[in-house]
């Protein structure tokens, strides 16, 4: 009976032990399931696997991108440089005065851009862009403006050449006074940078963008082509340029002697023209500075 | 009959779209420009067009071109550009580099009629050393 009692005590303490057993190991499972949002020791195997570092260059890589996003976004809102701006300022000239300029037109090849090419690198006026655009009016007669490529453009009116029956390589000789007026800084100084100059390459916020200063420009070379012109001390310099430029080459420079007589006459003799000297001042002068001195013996 | 000579003509402009041949496609060079009817610097514009706008250019036994122009097709028309205005690389353009300004410019639809012709009128060069 006792034994019995006995073997009923070792089974039931034999249960129990294997219940407490059992607890143990379910609070094991709960303490691995606590061990993973422990975010301490989380952060440990991060750490030692190389997470942690992986996560901050992640941050840090976000962190350029926004910088980057940030700079290209203000970078649209920049004007362009100078250069840029006074080309398109003289595109708008001549997009804004399409219809008076007349330029669109069928127009024959006349074989100017070969003869004046040609003018130009003889006078040694190497890697240079040129852009020209006859056009067919009377109330512009030539120009230079600056173009946006880093080139020259240059307008010649094909009444005024027709007017004087001009050849290939007198047009070229017009072409190239404005070309040299240009070089010379001479357009730039009768046109009024100072508000272009302003806001070149400069950063503007959406609601401070100006037009206008590209709108003045444009409107200044209009001016400065049918009304303002070039003064006596510009013209003479000119002259002189194209005298030492013309020297070496008798031909061309008798050519553009005789060419300027022409002109000169015609122009005294033709309305339409009779605002050439205003703009050009004048023939009759330029003639005068290109002649040799008479000695008196 | 009117029908079927409708069915007719949409026909032979089928067969004649189908002819044409995708050969390559280019990039339009400059700020603005026109896709023109006939190979011509005065022909009408057919569409308007501005830098880095993909060219398709096309080849078709039907077509001739004079060497300066390319027989192209944008935005679903069939017309001519000048081959110096096609680069092979999309360009650097104005629009891309400054498009706020380029917004602020407000260009009308007939400023950008006129700039788009002028592109063409220029007889363009660069000199070099004899």
């Amino acid at each position: 009976m006792i034994s019995l009692l006995n073997l009923k005590l070792a089974l039931s303490s034999l249960l129990f032990l294997s219940f407490t057993v059992g607890a143990q190991e379910v609070k094991t499972q709960a303490e691995k399931e606590l061990e993973l949002v422990n975010f301490q020791k989380l952060k440990t195997v991060l750490s030692q696997d190389g997470l942690s570092e992986a996560a901050k260059n992640k941050k840090r890589q976000v962190e350029l991108i926004k910088e980057e996003k940030k700079i290209i976004e203000q970078s649209k809102y920049l004007y362009p440089p100078l250069e840029v701006l006074r080309g398109i300022s003289s595109e708008y000239f001549l997009v804004k005065n399409a219809q008076v300029l007349n330029w669109d037109f069928d127009k024959p090849d006349y074989g100017i851009d070969s003869t004046f090419k040609n003018l130009l690198e003889k006078l040694g006026f190497i890697q240079r862009r040129v852009k020209i655009i006859v056009f067919n009016s009377s109330q512009f007669i030539r120009f230079a403006v600056p173009g946006k490529d880093n080139d020259v453009i240059l307008g010649l009116s094909l009444p005024f050449s027709k007017s004087l029956d001009l050849n290939k390589m007198e047009m070229s000789l017009l072409l190239l006074e404005d070309f040299l007026r240009y070089d010379m800084g001479q357009v730039f100084k009768q046109l009024n940078e100072e508000e272009l100059r302003k806001i070149a390459s400069t950063q503007f916020e959406e609601k401070n963008f100006q037009l206008q200063p590209v709108l003045n420009y444009a409107d200044a070379e209009r001016v400065l082509f049918s009304e303002k012109g070039f003064n006596f001390q510009q013209q003479f310099e000119l002259t002189k340029k194209m005298d030492i430029l013309l020297k070496p080459h008798a031909e061309i420079w008798n050519v553009y002697f005789q060419l300027l007589g022409r002109l000169d006459r015609m122009i005294k003799v033709n309305n339409l023209y009779k605002s050439y000297p205003k703009i050009y001042p004048s023939p009759e002068m330029q003639i005068k500075w290109l002649s040799p001195e008479e000695r008196v013996l | 009959m009117r029908s079927l000579l409708c069915l007719l003509i949409s026909l032979s402009s089928f067969n004649l779209q189908a002819e044409d041949k995708v050969v390559g496609v280019f990039y339009f060079k400059p700020l603005i420009g026109q896709l023109r009817q006939n190979s011509s610097k005065v022909s009408p514009a057919l569409t308007t067009l501005q830098c880095g706008h993909p060219v398709k250019l096309l080849e078709s036994s039907k077509v001739s071109v004079s060497p300066e122009w390319s027989y192209a097709e944008v935005s679903g028309h069939q017309g001519f550009i000048l081959k110096k205005d096609l680069a092979e690389q999309r360009p650097d353009c104005l629009q891309s580099k400054y498009p706020k300004f380029f917004d602020g410019l407000n260009l009308d639809l007939s400023d950008l009629y006129y700039w788009g012709r002028l592109n063409d009128q220029f007889i363009e060069f660069e000199t070099r050393a004899q």
